[in-house]
């Protein structure tokens, strides 16, 4: 009898065990502890801040990116700037404007800046269609991140050429992007500045500089409408910088790259591993005295400097090896030796500020304009101020102040030299291979190969 | 979908906890075999009945105390009824009360009650003198005596059963006239007419080892067959062939012995990981970043370890076995199985076919592999004690330039490049010792030991039986250094039964320590610096870096002195429930758990950095584990249905695993000392957690029929549910179908061809799926970035979404014919089959502009792995001094890209080929050298005058043509040899050549001696130069280098002697067996390289040559 009821269970048993698997809450599983849906980032502002300081750390830290020391190395390197000590074949491709299509530090450039771009769509979306944020909150960093956005697409279109413009996070809808003319990016890159100059307050959020403000904004509108020739808007843009009293007087050389000096508009906080503070400080000033520099700088820079120039003294060190001396830069004065992190990198100073509005007015005939504001920069330097008769020999000097100033500094040699039309003219002079279409590097290769119909520039 | 997976998180966390269902099934179950305990292990009776005959009562007693109940027939008079009624009742007063009416009387031998006629007192009846009594003993072989012996007489219907006690003896009353038979699993079944045998023959019965393979039990899913009765193609490799391997990794024992099976040993490091493909790679290959070409190909097989499946799930694509966090160590990551002692080890059984692998449906789509532990043996306690001490040795040495040649290299260079030898870049040349000279081979890759030791104790009764058994290994790798990799396991098995063997329970515990002290990467490219490079010591005992330049130190020699090491704790347990409910009906419950722990160190200490530079000291800590917890109720069925059996099978399962890595890098030490403190860091950085659950939840059924032994048909399905999947898409079914013929029992058969003794058509077709892939991939994720960014964490990107993607399907067609010639001494099985593998389920790589790496996506893409298998083994002589056997195999596989519906506008458009093989590498073709340059030239293959990686490249099947193995076993006497031949037809690439030979500090080997002098030399090797250019890059990615790869590999001899075992009163003297053993001996092939074995790689230390001595006792 017992045997019998003992079935009865057993068979009950069964059964349960069959039904059960069309009960689907066993699959349920707990959300992965150690991320979060994208949508529960941006519930809070303390989400969506953590996302948005996500970018500068995605900008400053990590592999190679461009806003961490890439500019200022390769573009040197590709510019009459620096050159490379080591034999590194993809360095040597630099230095030679011989780009290969599967040159990594150009891939990994590319890649980084496409993967912090994600990040500012991935903000820009989940903060807009957020509830949960605070009115100030939300308008403000939506408005930093598009001051992030814009940069990442101004150095792709100046590096690149026309780029495929992203616009949205969704993978599905990038994957075939094509190239976009170089205007409509522009464009972007106008309106993100626009509007975040109109909804960025004039303070920065704390008392450091790694929050753009609306100053920053501008500062880098400034640059856009420089490097597109509309010169009323660069000099109206500069001017609004440069009234606001901010980043006056310009400190002592040796201050310009500490953190939150008076000059600097926006800042990123360097993010590395190993004691190093800022990669330019690390990867020039030699490891310890006596050691080989990793680059130094060329001749022709060093020539460019006039007498009594500081800062060829302030900014530029040299080390001895093998009984030969070489010069390399020094602005960053901090090399592994940090304890604590006293520069930043530098994005955006106000140096650049008033030499965009020098040259802004030079272009309007404005030479009395574009005089003092050359001066404010070269009597910093230690420099006097000089008179110029015309409009071609101030944009000279301006250009050649630009060059001095900003050498070794995010590229902006190349870029000048690039978009003032004077690169072949220069560069063919210095460099034994140059050709005209060095001038874009290539489309990285990998990208390429996912998809066909993205168009390689040409000479690659 | 966003939406719903918050909901999820917010429920998961607002309901209050109920008890899961699958825990009210357990407790339901094991509620009713306590019911039943209660119920009737009191071995008392209670049974009323009026008019009741004998057998209803035996019936009765059967039923209600579990006592076998033996008696004849004949002798019990059916016609004779007598009313009976016990309450509570003791078995004994309920016999004494029941037999007498009969002229019967009993004896109970532990629970048999045996049932005989009463010798009528004075008078001998004609039947009682045929009565005769047995006493024996049944002994294997060794004379080692066999508890649990099946003993069976049959007289006429006469039939009486025992089963042979702890000492393999048993006492049987029978019929002179009647046979014995003695029955046991793994032995051939033995038959003795008593008539014509003597007393003294019948004194010890020794049985024979079954060596038949055709009777061979082979482990399948969720139960056993034969390979006579089998549907399925199974191959499987037994302890014997194990035990004859000095192998530290069961995959290692596994190679070249199973048609079908890939398996590449990657490094020669002990823990190291391997490649395994069964039937070819099913899927495009896993994204590895944004560069193509794309990372490795994820076709790993289902490894299931005593039914429980290993978790090797993990979310980073280039992690393996636990790896979590994406420290993976010299040895790239440690094997998932590098836990497991190869001598706890039973068999392996490889399934290969849908009929095989379908009833695992989602997780079957590469094949399934069942590692199985060994079970207890019951007889008289048995200790095993082996150990044996081997020598790792260097498989081949590259021809390296010496000092003179390489400094002659040099010089040459530099007057090619017309550049006058100064410091920088001549330091070999100029600042170092010309005279010197240093075998870098032998430095680093010289003789290393092996050495294993295995304690083993197993015995018990039919009852309770164990199995312990205790081991060491240990490997060094040939560094100079004190590293050293080992493992400590214990394994227990317990076996218990109740009720006549209906009750039985089954614990399987392993616990596994693994140890890996390692240099934190391979130092085996060291071998390439300068012959006459300082020293990496300098005489203080320190790193030389001051024979070197600032930054040209070799990162790989400061490797020596900065350790990786991993601690790795696993235990698998295994607890088995099966209850046979009446005869025909079992039902099981299998509860496994399984918990990995691995702790990973890397030290930067002070003393491995420049002394000129700054130092920071660093540690690097690792953690990762992986937790399997596993509830598998099945019920068994079998029914005899006309001529023919039914048997049927169901179960569910209930999987929940948890995987997490966490990795922490802590900086600023005050001292070397400290560094594996985590205390002691002054900063920490880089943090890294993951984290996945994973749970599956299914259902299965089998069901077959095998009529007359002759037409067999299997039926298998799953319906499979995995959380890996989004809403809507966690279901999925597969199954299967499988049909055998055995034709050889066919009447015209036997009588046509006699020399046949096995015939077997079989096939079988089906579906199984892959979910092999990442977990959340469904969801949109932010994770916290590497680095905060003003003290803060930061949130950063961490996966795309694709709510949509599903499971791929994996179709598999299998047609085999098994033959068996001479009464089986000769058999050949011979398989053909088809998998296609559709909707794949793939990483798939996106654009960087997408900013993501990858995201889990289906392809409309189909690959198809087609091909043969043959395996032959014969009894080539089957003497009782003298006998050899031969096993061999043969496998080839096709594999290609049969459809891929929107290949040219997805990222795998320069990839892949319709109708090419998925396994391929691109290349450049080589044209030849320009005798002016002395550069290479490269095909330009579309004519636009520039070379470039994506429209100049071809493509070369890296598949290799077929692959095999020889295994040869000799005994003569005592003496015994094997030796194990493997082959494959293959091309590589040749991986000898370093950079642009002439390169400051970089040797070459001795073909670059016939390189280009001046101009109008034709020759293989460019002119030596300082600097690198183009053409060498892509010579070295052309076919110039795509070379003949295959080989033929003794991949494993053995020569043993064994000494019986001698008791006697005045010495004793265990059963010994001493035993020169090998691995990887010596390999004919025509490639350059270090291993011919995997021609793809970059330099890693490659397998070794293990050549041992071992001596095993059984006592």
């Amino acid at each position: 009898m017992k045997l019998l009821s003992s079935c009865k269970y057993l068979c009950l048993a069964a059964c349960l065990t069959f039904i059960c698997p069309g009960c689907k809450k066993f699959l349920e599983v707990d959300p992965p502890k150690t991320q979060l849906v994208s949508t529960e980032v941006f519930k809070t502002d303390e989400g969506a801040n953590a996302a948005v300081l996500g970018i500068y750390s995605a900008m400053s830290s990590g592999s190679t990116a461009l806003s961490n020391g890439a500019l200022t190395v390769y573009q040197g390197l590709a510019a009459d700037e620096l050159v490379g000590f080591s034999s590194d074949k993809e360095t040597l491709q630099f230095y030679n404007n011989k780009l290969l299509t599967n040159n990594s530090i150009v891939t990994a450039n590319w890649n980084k800046t496409y993967q912090i771009l994600l990040q500012t769509n991935i903000c820009i979306e989940g903060m807009t269609a957020s509830t949960g944020l605070s009115a100030a909150v939300k308008k403000r960093l939506i408005a930093e991140t598009r001051v992030c956005r814009a940069l990442q697409n101004f150095y792709l279109i100046n590096l690149w050429g026309a780029v495929p413009l992203v616009t949205t996070s969704d993978w599905n809808q990038n994957k075939q992007l094509l190239r976009t003319p170089v205007d409509a990016v522009y464009a972007l890159i106008t309106q993100d500045l626009e509007e975040a100059a109109a909804n960025l307050s004039s303070s920065y959020p704390d008392e450091e500089r790694l929050h753009p403000n609306k100053y920053a904004a501008l500062a880098l509108l400034a640059r856009v409408y420089l490097y597109r020739g509309m010169w009323d808007k660069a000099e109206a843009a500069a001017n609004q910088v440069i009234v606001s009293g901010l980043y006056t007087p310009l400190p002592a050389l040796s201050e310009v790259f500490l953190k939150n000096n008076t000059e600097a508009i926006w800042q990123l906080q360097p993010i590395n591993s190993q004691y190093q503070d800022t990669y330019e400080g690390s990867v020039f000033i030699p490891a310890y005295p006596g050691a080989n520099p990793q680059y130094y700088l060329t001749d022709h820079i060093l020539e460019a400097f006039e007498q009594n120039d500081q800062r060829k003294t302030d900014w530029i060190n040299s080390t001895v090896f093998q009984n030969h001396t070489y010069y390399y830069p020094y602005k960053y004065k901090i090399g592994y030796q940090a304890t604590d992190q006293p520069e930043y990198y530098t994005v955006l100073r106000a140096a650049e500020t008033y030499l965009i509005r020098a040259e802004a007015r030079a272009q309007q005939n404005n030479i009395a304009g574009a005089t003092e504001d050359l001066s404010v920069v070269r009597e910093r330097a230690g420099l006097n101020p000089i008179t110029l008769p015309g409009k071609e020999q101030m944009l000279d000097a301006i250009s050649h102040e630009r060059q001095v100033e900003f050498f070794a500094e995010w590229g902006h040699r190349w870029f000048d030299l690039i978009r003032t039309g004077k690169a072949d003219a220069v560069l063919a002079g210095v460099k034994s291979n140059w050709s005209s279409t060095a001038k874009l590097l290539p489309v990285p290769q990998s990208n390429i190969n996912f998809n066909n119909q993205l168009t390689q520039n040409p000479g690659y | 979908m966003q939406n719903y997976a918050l909901k999820k998180g917010m429920g998961w966390r607002c309901q209050p906890k109920k008890i899961p269902l699958i825990m009210k099934v357990v407790i339901i179950i094991i509620s009713v075999f306590l019911l039943q305990s209660s119920a009737v292990f009191a071995q008392q009776l209670t049974y009323q009945k009026k008019q009741a005959s004998l057998e209803e009562v035996f019936k009765e007693i059967r039923k209600q105390t579990g006592f076998n109940v033996f008696y004849s027939d004949n002798k019990i008079n059916d016609q004779q009824k007598l009313d009976v009624d016990f309450k509570n009742a003791g078995i004994k007063t309920v016999l004494e009360k029941c037999l007498p009416p009969f002229s019967l009387e009993y004896t109970i031998d532990h629970k048999n009650i045996i049932i005989k006629a009463k010798p009528a007192k004075g008078t001998t009846s004609l039947a009682d003198t045929n009565i005769v009594n047995i006493h024996a003993t049944v002994t294997n072989e060794l004379r080692i005596p066999l508890a649990g012996v099946t003993v069976r007489a049959r007289y006429k219907a006469f039939s009486a059963m025992v089963v042979t006690n702890d000492g393999g003896e048993f006492h049987l009353d029978v019929d002179k006239r009647a046979s014995i038979i003695f029955s046991y699993v793994g032995y051939v079944t033995r038959e003795i007419q008593l008539v014509p045998s003597t007393a003294e023959m019948l004194k010890l019965i020794q049985l024979e080892p079954d060596n038949a393979k055709l009777d061979e039990v082979q482990v399948i899913a969720y139960g056993v067959t034969t390979k006579r009765l089998t549907t399925g193609n199974i191959s499987t490799v037994t302890a014997d062939e194990i035990a004859r391997q000095p192998a530290a990794n069961i995959l290692q024992a596994l190679q070249g012995r199973v048609p079908g099976l890939a398996l590449t040993q990657l490094t020669g490091y002990m823990s190291g990981n391997y490649n395994v493909t069964i039937r070819g790679a099913n899927n495009l290959p896993v994204s590895k970043g944004n560069n193509l070409p794309l990372g490795r190909v994820v076709s790993d097989p289902l490894f299931v370890v005593d039914g429980i499946p290993l978790t090797i799930g993990s979310n980073d694509p280039n992690g393996y076995g636990m790896d979590q966090n994406g420290l993976l160590g010299p040895a790239e990551g440690q094997s998932p199985l590098a836990w497991i002692n190869p001598s706890d080890i039973e068999s392996i059984s490889v399934l290969k076919d849908a009929d095989a692998t379908a009833i695992y449906g989602s997780r079957a789509a590469n094949g399934v592999v069942l590692i199985t532990t060994k079970a207890p043996k019951t007889g008289k306690a048995q200790l095993d004690v082996s150990t044996y001490t081997g020598l790792s040795l260097q498989t081949k040495k590259l021809p390296l330039l010496n000092t003179t040649q390489y400094l002659a290299m040099r010089r040459e260079a530099f007057k090619n490049d017309g550049v006058e030898p100064d410091a920088d870049m001549a330091y070999d040349l100029l600042s170092w010792d010309n005279n010197r000279y240093t075998d870098w081979q032998k430095k680093l890759l010289n003789t290393a030991t092996t050495n294993d030791l295995q304690l083993g104790l197993t015995g018990g009764n039919l009852a309770t039986s164990f199995r312990i058994n205790g081991s060491y290994h240990r490997e060094t790798p040939p560094f100079p250094g004190k590293f050293a990799e080992d493992r400590i396991t214990t394994a227990l098995t317990l076996n218990h039964s109740e009720f006549n063997q209906k009750l039985k329970f089954s614990l399987m515990v392993n616990l596994s320590g693994n140890n890996s002290n390692l240099p934190q990467s391979d130092p085996t490219s060291l071998i390439f610096l300068a012959p006459n490079a300082p020293q990496l010591y300098n005489a203080a005992g320190k790193l030389n870096y001051a024979e070197y330049l600032t930054g040209q130190f070799p990162a790989q020699i400061a490797a020596l002195e900065r350790p990786y090491r991993s601690d790795t704790k696993n235990l698998a347990s295994n607890l088995n429930i099966n209850y046979t409910v009446i005869e025909g009906l079992k039902i099981s419950i299998a509860a496994g758990y399984n918990l990995g722990i691995q702790n990973q160190t890397q030290l930067i200490p002070g003393a491995s950095q420049d002394p000129l530079g700054t130092i920071n000291r660093q540690a690097i800590f690792g953690d990762n584990n992986v937790k399997t917890w596993l509830v598998e109720p099945t019920v068994n069925w079998s029914y005899s249905l006309k001529a023919g059996t039914i048997e049927a099978m169901a179960g569910a399962t209930f999987q929940n695993s948890v995987v997490d890595g966490n990795l922490i890098t802590g900086n600023g030490y005050l001292s070397d000392q400290l560094l594996e403190s985590r205390a002691a860091a002054a900063t920490f950085n880089n943090a890294v957690s993951n984290y996945a659950q994973t749970k599956v939840q299914s259902v299965f059924a089998r069901l077959s029929y095998n009529l007359y032994n002759k037409y067999i048909v299997t039926v298998n399905a799953r319906r499979d549910g995995s959380s890996r999947f989004g809403p809507g898409n966690q279901f999925g079914n597969f199954g299967s179908l499988g049909a055998a013929w055995i034709f050889s029992e066919e009447e015209a058969v036997k009588k046509f061809l006699p020399m046949l003794s096995f015939g077997k058509l079989r096939g079988s077709y089906g579906i199984t799926g892959g979910d092999a892939l990442g977990d959340y991939s469904y969801l949109s994720l932010l994770g916290i970035g590497y680095n905060t960014y003003q003290g803060q964490p930061v949130f950063v990107p961490t996966q795309a979404a694709n709510p949509n993607y599903k499971w791929t399907v994996n179709k598999k067609l299998d047609i085999s014919v098994d033959l068996g010639f001479l009464n089986d001494r000769l058999t050949l099985s011979a398989s053909f089959y088809r998998n296609r593998s559709g909707n794949q389920l793939v990483n798939y790589p996106l654009v960087a502009i997408t900013g993501y790496p990858s995201v889990v996506n289906n392809l409309g893409a189909s690959v198809q792995n087609k091909g043969w298998e043959f395996s032959l083994s014969s009894r080539n002589i089957a003497g009782k001094a003298f006998s050899w056997t031969t096993a061999a195999n043969f496998s080839m596989t096709r594999n290609k890209l049969l459809a891929f519906p929107g290949l040219e506008t997805s990222s795998y458009v320069n990839v892949f080929t319709i109708g090419q093989p998925i396994s391929r590498t691109e290349l450049f073709h080589y044209t030849g050298m320009d005798p002016a340059t002395g550069h290479y030239m490269i095909a330009d293959k579309d004519n636009d005058g520039v070379i470039s990686y994506q429209k100049d490249q071809n493509y070369y099947n890296s598949m290799p043509s077929f692959t095999g193995g020889i295994d040869n076993n000799l005994q003569f006497g005592n003496f015994s040899l094997q030796f194990f031949f493997v082959f494959t037809k293959q091309m590589g690439m040749e991986n000898t050549f370093n950079i642009n030979p002439g390169a400051p500090n970089t040797n070459q080997t001795t073909a670059v001696l016939n390189r280009w002098q001046k101009p109008g030399d034709q020759a293989a090797i460019t002119g030596f130069s300082n600097f690198y250019r183009e053409d060498i890059d892509y010579f070295l990615q052309s076919d110039a280098l795509w070379v003949n790869a295959s080989y033929v590999r003794l991949q494993n001899a053995s020569l043993s002697y064994r000494i019986s075992g001698l008791k006697g009163k005045t010495k004793y003297f265990p059963n010994t067996t001493i035993s020169l053993q090998g691995q990887n001996l010596v390999t004919f092939s025509p490639y350059k390289g270090t291993d011919p074995a995997n021609p793809t790689t970059a330099l890693v230390l490659p397998p070794r040559r293990i050549v041992s001595a071992k001596v095993q006792f059984i006592f």
